[in-house]
C-alpha cells in the first residue's frame, strides 16, 4: 500500500501531465461509452425505414465519434507515457546519487547483482504502473460504472438482470490475483534456479568432465527442468482455464438476453435498436473486467518492485560526516589506532583492541592470513567503515555489545554494568570502553568525510579501472589536472613508455568495451592516479599477482615513487619492502600478535623473526646451490 | 532484460534454411502425437462454435423474435448459451495441452541441448565464451517455447479462423461481405507498418536502456573507487546524460506506441461505419434483417484479434528461428573426441605414464608440442615448469583426453589412451585445477563430489589428511556450510582446501595438478603446502608449478620451452646448469617464493594459538606480552 503511495507522489510531482492523461483518459471513456447510443438510433431509424441520408448522417456521427475516441485515446497514452518517463528519469537520478553516496557497508550487505537489479528491472516494473497501472484502474472503473449507466438510459429492467454479471467479474479479477498470477511468480523463481543450475555446469565443465559425473549433474538439470515444467504447465492450465471466464460469463449473460430481451421485444418494450446496443453494451463489460484484473496484477508487481527499490533510498549510511567538522589546511598524516574494536553491526568481530602509532612520511607493513584484520585496518582510516562506538565485554570468548544504558542481554538474562564492569553468573568482567582513530590526533569522525579522503589514497592489487580513456582514468581524482602534470605521474609509475606505445596513447580507451590490460599494467594506472591525486596518506594493497620481473622491477620502482614523503600502509609479500619499513604489524584474527622493526622483530624471535630465518634459507639454498650446484646431486 | 545482450554477431558454424529450422522444431512437438491431435480437435471445435453462435444470435433475432414463440426463444437462448459453454471448454482444453505439449517439448529440448553440453570436448569450451553458452540454454530456448508452447498452434488457428469466417458470411450476405472484407487487407497492412516502425524506435531504446544498465552496474563495482577520490559529483552528472537520451528514446517510441491500439480501432470502427451504412440501406430496403445486420457486426470485430495476433507471429517467428538455428549449431557440433568403436574400461592401473613421440597443435601449422616424450614413473611426482605458453598445460590436457594427440602415442601402464573409454580414463584420473571451482552446495557435498557416497568418516579422514578438518570445523555450520555459487562464500585458500580434499576422497591413482599462479597469503600458502603435499604422497602426480615450495619438492622437474623438454632434473642440479631454469627461477619463481615457510610443516604455530585462545594478548606497545608454548 505504502509503496504504491509513495510512487504516486513522484508521479504527483508531474501534475500537468498527470491531470492530463486522466482528464483525456475520462473524454475517450464518454466517446466510447457514446457509441452504442448512436448504434441504437441508427438500426431503430434503419427498421423505421428512414431517409438514406439521415441513415449516412449517423453512420457518420458513429465515424466521427469512433474518431474522436481515437485521437483521445492516443493523447492520453502519449501524455502518460511521458510522465512515466519523467518518473523514471527523476528516481533513477535519486538512485544514483543515493547509491553514490552509500557507505561500503552497503555494499558488502548487497550483492552488486542484487543492488543492480532494484535499480533496473525493478524501476521497469514500476515504470509499467506509471505507464498502465493508474489509467487501467481509472478506466476500468469509469468503463463499468459508464457502461451499466448506458445499459440502463436503453433498458432498466434488462440493466436489473444484467447485474448478475458483476459476481462473475470480481471472481475474475479475484482468481488472477491470488491464484493464477502466484503460480506465475514461483515459476519465474523456479525458471531462475534451473538458470544457476545450468549456469554453474557449463562454468564447471572442467570438473564435471574430469570427475565423470555427467549423469549425475543430468540428472539434476533434469529434476529442475522438470520441476520448472510442472509449474510452468500447471500456471498455463489455471491461465487457460480462468482466462475465458470473462468472455463466457458475459456470453451466458448475452445467451440469457436473447430470452429475456426477445419476451421484452414481443411485448412491444423494446426495440430492434435498443437489443443491438445491449449486445454491444455486454461484449463492452470484457474491458473493464480485464482492466481492472490486469490493473490489480501491475499494482501486486509495482508494489514489490517498489519495496525493493525504495529499500536503497531508504537504507540509513552507518557512516556520516559530522555536523560540526573540524577545519584543516593539510594533514600532516600521523596515524593513531587507541585501543580500536570493529565489527559488522555487532557480530562477526573483526578487529580487537588494536593500538598503534604512525608518524607522519613513516612507512607500515601489515601482515597476516585472510581474514586476519589487516584490511579493515585501512578501510577505517578513510572512514569506509566506522570503529565500534559502543561499549564491549567479552565472555567466553564472545565479544558483545551493551547498550547505551549499560545493559546486554545474553541467553535470555539481562545484565547491567556498574563502574566499569559486569557481573555474569559469578564472574566479573570488565566493560572495554570504545576505542578512536585518529588523524593527527584528530578524531577521524571529526573530518568532513570528502575532505578526509582526498587526504587518502588507495592502490588495490587488482585495481578497478573506468570504462574511459587512460588519460580519463588518471586524472579520475583531478579532471582539470593538465597534460603535463599526467604524464609526469604516468612517468613516475613507469607507465608512461607503455602507454606511449598504443596506438592511441593516451587516448585509448580501457574497460569492457577497450583494450584489456594487464594486471600489472591496471597496477600502474592505479599508482598513476594516485600519484596525481597526491594524498598525505596511503594505502597500498600489493600483493603481487604473477608478472614478469621486468614487471615487477617496474611496479616496485613505481611504488617506490609514490610512496616518498607520504605515511604509507601496505599490504605486501615483498621482503624487501617489508624489512625495509619503519614498523611491521603482524595480524591474526583481529589482534596484533607482533609488532615493531625488522630488527626488533628479528630480536624478539618469534612469529616475524622465524618466517625471516626461513626465507634467508631459502635464498641461501638457491645461492647454494649456485655455487655447489653441480655437486649436490651429482 | 537481457535481450540486449545477444550474440547476433557471433559466427555462424551452420547456416539452415528457415524450412529446416521450422521442421526441426516441429519435430520436437511431433513425439506427442497424441497430445498434437487432440489441440487440432479442441481447436476446429472451438472456431466450430465460436463461428455458430453469431448464427444462432442472428436466427433468435430475425426468427423467433418476430415470431414471438417463446418456446423457440427460450431453446435458442439455451443453445447459445450451451455453445459459450463449450467454447470456454474447448478454449481450456486446448490451451491447456498445446502448452503441455509445447513445453514438454522445450524440456527435452533443453535437456538435449545440455546432455550434448556435457559430450563436447574442451576445445569448445575454449572457443565459445561461457556466456553465450548459458545464453543459448536459457534466452534462446525461452524464444523457441514462445513458438512451440501455444505460439505456432494458436497462429495457425488464427488464419483458419480467418478463412473460415471470410468464407462463412458470403451465405449470409454477398455484399456485406465484400465490405466487411475490405477492411481486412487495410488492417493487416496498418498493423504491419505500424510494427516495423515500433521495431526501429524499440531497437534505439534498448541500446540507450543498454548504456543505462553499464554504466549502473559499472558504477556499483567500483564504487570504491569512486569514494576513494571522492568522484561522486562527476559519476552523477555522466550519469543524468545517459539517462537523459534513455528518456527521449523511450519518448519517441511512445509516440507509435501510443498511436497502434487508438489507429488500429479506428480501422475497425471504419468497418461497423460501412456495415452500419451499406446494411443500413438494405434493412430501409428490406433486403436485410437486423439480425443479419447484428451478425456482421458481430464478425467485423471477430476479425480483429486473428489479424493482430497473425503480424505480431511475425517477431515470434524470427525470433524462434534465430534461437534456434543457434541452439541446433551446438546440437550438430560433434565432439572433436570420441571413443573409439570397441573402446574397453581403463582396468585398474599402477600410475605409470608415458608421452611417446607426442605432437600436437590446436590450431593448424602452430605446433605446440613437437616429438614430446616422457616418461614417469608410478608414484613419481614431476613438476612443469616454463613460460606461459611453453605448453605445460598442453601436456596435463593431452593426458585427460581434453585433447587428443596428432601423432605419437599417450600410455597409461602400457596403454594407448585412445583405446580405452574417456570416461573411465578421468575416472583413473584426478585433477586439480587452480581456480578451485566448488559447486554450490554445502562442503560436505562438495568433498563428495568425486565419490557421492564416501561415508561421513571417510570425507572426515580425507579432510583431516590434508590438514583442512579444522578450519572446515571452524566454519559457520562446519562440513554443512553452504559454499555459495561457485564457491564465493569462501576464501581462496578455503576453496583450494576443499578441492584437494575432493580430490583425495575420488582417490585416484594419477593427479593432475595446475597450482595457482596468483600468490595467496603467507599463511593460506602454508596450509595449502602441507594439503598439497598429503594429497601427492603416494601416487603419479604432475604438478604444473609455479611455487618455489613446490618445485623444490617434485622427484623431477622438467622444463619446457616451445613444446620441447629443455631441460630435467633437481633444483639444485638445474641451478647450477644456469640454463633456463635457471632464468625461470630468478626472473619467475624467486620472486614469487617470498615468505613461504616450508619447513616444520606439522607445526602451526599461528593457527593453533589463534584457534585455542581466541587470539593472543598484546601489550600497551604492541609486542606479545605473555610467553606461551
Amino acid at each position: 500500500m505504502g509503496h504504491i503511495s509513495r510512487l504516486t507522489k513522484y508521479a504527483l510531482k508531474h501534475r500537468g501531465h498527470f491531470v492530463g492523461f486522466m482528464s483525456t483518459a475520462l473524454v475517450a471513456t464518454i466517446f466510447n461509452l457514446y457509441t452504442p447510443l448512436v448504434l441504437v438510433e441508427i438500426v431503430d431509424l434503419a427498421t423505421a425505414g428512414a431517409a438514406y441520408s439521415t441513415l449516412l448522417l449517423f453512420a457518420l456521427f458513429y465515424l466521427g465519434i469512433t474518431g474522436l475516441y481515437g485521437l483521445s485515446d492516443f493523447i492520453q497514452r502519449y501524455v502518460s507515457a511521458l510522465m512515466a518517463q519523467h518518473v523514471i528519469y527523476d528516481l533513477r537520478t535519486e538512485l544514483y546519487e543515493s547509491l553514490m553516496m552509500k557507505d561500503l557497508a552497503f555494499y558488502d550487505d548487497n550483492e552488486t547483482g542484487q543492488i543492480l537489479a532494484r535499480v533496473t528491472t525493478d524501476v521497469t516494473t514500476m515504470r509499467q504502473f506509471l505507464l498502465w497501472g493508474y489509467r487501467v484502474i481509472f478506466i476500468g472503473v469509469l468503463n463499468f460504472i459508464g457502461t451499466y449507466y448506458v445499459m440502463w438510459l436503453i433498458n432498466q429492467q434488462l440493466t436489473i438482470y444484467m447485474l448478475a454479471v458483476i459476481p462473475g467479474i470480481v471472481i475474475f479479477i479475484y482468481v488472477f490475483a491470488k491464484k493464477v498470477r502466484p503460480v506465475y511468480f514461483e515459476s519465474r523463481r523456479k525458471y531462475g534456479s534451473l538458470s544457476a543450475v545450468l549456469q554453474e555446469n557449463v562454468v564447471g565443465m572442467k570438473v564435471v568432465q574430469s570427475y565423470v559425473s555427467g549423469d549425475r549433474e543430468s540428472k539434476r538439470v533434469e529434476r529442475e527442468n522438470r520441476d520448472y515444467l510442472d509449474l510452468i504447465v500447471e500456471a498455463n492450465r489455471l491461465s487457460a482455464f480462468y482466462s475465458p471466464l470473462i468472455t463466457a460469463v458475459l456470453g451466458i449473460a448475452l445467451g440469457a438476453i436473447i430470452y429475456i430481451g426477445g419476451w421484452d421485444f414481443v411485448l412491444g418494450n423494446l426495440s430492434y435498436g435498443e437489443f443491438v446496443g445491449f449486445v454491444s453494451l455486454i461484449s463492452m463489460l470484457h474491458l473493464p473486467a480485464r482492466f481492472l484484473s490486469w490493473g490489480v496484477g501491475m499494482y501486486q508487481r509495482a508494489s514489490a518492485a517498489a519495496e525493493r527499490t525504495f529499500y536503497v533510498l531508504d537504507v540509513q549510511d552507518e557512516v556520516r560526516s559530522p555536523e560540526n567538522p573540524v577545519q584543516f589546511d593539510q594533514i600532516e598524516g600521523r596515524v593513531t589506532f587507541d585501543r580500536v574494536d570493529f565489527s559488522y553491526r555487532g557480530e562477526n568481530w573483526i578487529l580487537k583492541d588494536v593500538s598503534f602509532t604512525v608518524e607522519p612520511g613513516q612507512v607500515v607493513a601489515l601482515l597476516g592470513s585472510t581474514g586476519s584484520g589487516k584490511t579493515s585496518i585501512v578501510n577505517l582510516i578513510p572512514r569506509f567503515y566506522d570503529v565500534e562506538n559502543e561499549r564491549t565485554i567479552t565472555y567466553q570468548g564472545r565479544t558483545h555489545r551493551l547498550d547505551s544504558r549499560g545493559k546486554i542481554r545474553l541467553n535470555g538474562n539481562e545484565y547491567q554494568e556498574r563502574h566499569g564492569t559486569i557481573w555474569i553468573d559469578d564472574e566479573l568482567l570488565e566493560v572495554k570502553d570504545p576505542g578512536t582513530a585518529y588523524i593527527d590526533n584528530i578524531d577521524v569522525r571529526q573530518y568532513r568525510i570528502p575532505e578526509l579522503r582526498s587526504s587518502i589514497g588507495m592502490v588495490h592489487q587488482d585495481p578497478f579501472l573506468f570504462s574511459a580513456s587512460i588519460r580519463e582514468n588518471i586524472a579520475f581524482a583531478r579532471p582539470d589536472a593538465s597534460e603535463e602534470e599526467i604524464v609526469s605521474a604516468a612517468k613516475a609509475a613507469m607507465i608512461h613508455d607503455f602507454i606511449e606505445s598504443l596506438d592511441e596513447g593516451y587516448d585509448t580507451e580501457v574497460g569492457e568495451r577497450g583494450v584489456t590490460l594487464s594486471g600489472g599494467q591496471k597496477q600502474r594506472v592505479a599508482i598513476a592516479r594516485a600519484i596525481l591525486a597526491d594524498p598525505r596518506i596511503l594505502i597500498l594493497d600489493d600483493s603481487t599477482s604473477s608478472v614478469d620481473a621486468k614487471t615487477e622491477m617496474q611496479i616496485q620502482q613505481a611504488l617506490e615513487n609514490l610512496m616518498v614523503g607520504r605515511t604509507t600502509f601496505i599490504i605486501t609479500h615483498r621482503l624487501s619492502t617489508i624489512r625495509n619499513a619503519d614498523m611491521i604489524i603482524i595480524m591474526d584474527r583481529g589482534r596484533i600478535i607482533e609488532m615493531g622493526t625488522h630488527d626488533e622483530l628479528v630480536k624478539l624471535g618469534r612469529i616475524y623473526a622465524d618466517l625471516f630465518a626461513t626465507l634467508t634459507k631459502m635464498e641461501e639454498i638457491a645461492d647454494e646451490t649456485l655455487e655447489y650446484g653441480g655437486l649436490v646431486h651429482g | 532484460m537481457g535481450s540486449h545482450m545477444d550474440f547476433d554477431e557471433e559466427e555462424r558454424t551452420h547456416v539452415y534454411s528457415d524450412w529446416t529450422l521450422l521442421r526441426r522444431m516441429v519435430g520436437y512437438l511431433l513425439r506427442y502425437r497424441g497430445l498434437v491431435a487432440v489441440v487440432a480437435v479442441l481447436i476446429i471445435v472451438d472456431i466450430a462454435v465460436s463461428i455458430a453462435a453469431p448464427f444462432v444470435l442472428r436466427h433468435a433475432l430475425d426468427v423467433d423474435f418476430v415470431s414471438g414463440d417463446l418456446q423457440a426463444l427460450l431453446f435458442s437462448s439455451l443453445l447459445y448459451i450451451a455453445l459459450v459453454v463449450v467454447t470456454w471448454f474447448s478454449t481450456y482444453g486446448h490451451g491447456y495441452y498445446s502448452a503441455l505439449m509445447g513445453q514438454r517439448a522445450v524440456f527435452r529440448l533443453r535437456q538435449d541441448l545440455f546432455e550434448h553440453l556435457q559430450i563436447m570436448s574442451q576445445d569448445y569450451y575454449d572457443k565459445t565464451s561461457s556466456g553465450s553458452i548459458i545464453s543459448r540454454l536459457t534466452n534462446d530456448i525461452d524464444r523457441i517455447s514462445e513458438l512451440l508452447s501455444g505460439g505456432l498452434f494458436n497462429t495457425l488457428a488464427q488464419f483458419f479462423i480467418v478463412f473460415a469466417v471470410g468464407a462463412v458470411v458470403f451465405t449470409v450476405d454477398f455484399q456485406l461481405s465484400l465490405v466487411l472484407l475490405t477492411v481486412v487487407p487495410i488492417l493487416a497492412v496498418s498493423t504491419h507498418v505500424f510494427r516495423m516502425k515500433a521495431r526501429e524506435a524499440y531497437r534505439r531504446t534498448r541500446r540507450t536502456i543498454s548504456s543505462v544498465t553499464a554504466n549502473l552496474a559499472e558504477s556499483i563495482s567500483g564504487a570504491k573507487v569512486t569514494k576513494t577520490f571522492t568522484r561522486e559529483r562527476e559519476s552523477v552528472i555522466k550519469f543524468a546524460e545517459l539517462n537523459q537520451a534513455d528518456f527521449q528514446s523511450n519518448v519517441d517510441a511512445a509516440k507509435f506506441a501510443s498511436a497502434f491500439f487508438p489507429a488500429i480501432r479506428f480501422i475497425g470502427g471504419l468497418g461497423v461505419f460501412l456495415i452500419l451504412w451499406i446494411g443500413g440501406i438494405r434493412v430501409v430496403e428490406g433486403t436485410l434483417s437486423v439480425g443479419s445486420l447484428l451478425f456482421f457486426l458481430q464478425m467485423n470485430s471477430i476479425f480483429f484479434r486473428p489479424i493482430i495476433i497473425i503480424t505480431s507471429f511475425y517477431n515470434t517467428v524470427q525470433s524462434a528461428f534465430a534461437g534456434s538455428e543457434r541452439v541446433f549449431a551446438i546440437l550438430d557440433t560433434t565432439p572433436s573426441i570420441e571413443d573409439q568403436p570397441g573402446a574397453i574400461d581403463l582396468p585398474p592401473i599402477r600410475g605409470h605414464v608415458k608421452y611417446s613421440n607426442v605432437n600436437f597443435s590446436y590450431v593448424e601449422g602452430t605446433p605446440v608440442l613437437q616429438d614430446f616424450s616422457l616418461e614417469i614413473e608410478a608414484g613419481e611426482t614431476v613438476a612443469l615448469v616454463g613460460d606461459t605458453g611453453a605448453g605445460k598445460t598442453t601436456v596435463v590436457n593431452l593426458l585427460n583426453r581434453f585433447y587428443d594427440v596428432d601423432s605419437g602415442r599417450v600410455l597409461i601402464d602400457g596403454i594407448d589412451i585412445r583405446d580405452v573409454t574417456r570416461e573411465s580414463l578421468r575416472a583413473s584420473l584426478g585433477l586439480v585445477l587452480q581456480d578451485s571451482f566448488l559447486f554450490s552446495g554445502t562442503v560436505i557435498e562438495n568433498i563428495r563430489y568425486g565419490r557421492p557416497y564416501a561415508t561421513d568418516d571417510e570425507v572426515v579422514n580425507a579432510t583431516e589428511t590434508i590438514g583442512a578438518k579444522r578450519l572446515i570445523e571452524s566454519l559457520e555450520n562446519g562440513f554443512d556450510t553452504e559454499v555459495g555459487e561457485r564457491g564465493s562464500r569462501l576464501s581462496e585458500g578455503e576453496r583450494q582446501l576443499v578441492s584437494f580434499a575432493r580430490a583425495l576422497l575420488a582417490n585416484p591413482r594419477i593427479l593432475v595438478l595446475d597450482e595457482a599462479t596468483s600468490s595467496i597469503d603467507i599463511y593460506t600458502e602454508h596450509t595449502i603446502q602441507r594439503g598439497m603435499k598429503a594429497l601427492l604422497k603416494g601416487r603419479t602426480s604432475i604438478v604444473i608449478a609455479h611455487r618455489l615450495s613446490t618445485i623444490v619438492n617434485a622427484d623431477r622437474i622438467i622444463v619446457l620451452e616451445d613444446g620441447r623438454i629443455v631441460e630435467t632434473g633437481r633444483h639444485g642440479e638445474l641451478m647450477a646448469k644456469r640454463g633456463k631454469y635457471y632464468s625461470l627461477y630468478e626472473l619467475q619463481i624467486k620472486p614469487r617464493a617470498i615468505l613461504v615457510r616450508e619447513h616444520e610443516i606439522s607445526e602451526e604455530p599461528l593457527l593453533e594459538a589463534a584457534v585455542a585462545s581466541g587470539g593472543v594478548p598484546v601489550s600497551e606497545n604492541g609486542t606479545v606480552a605473555d610467553d606461551r608454548d
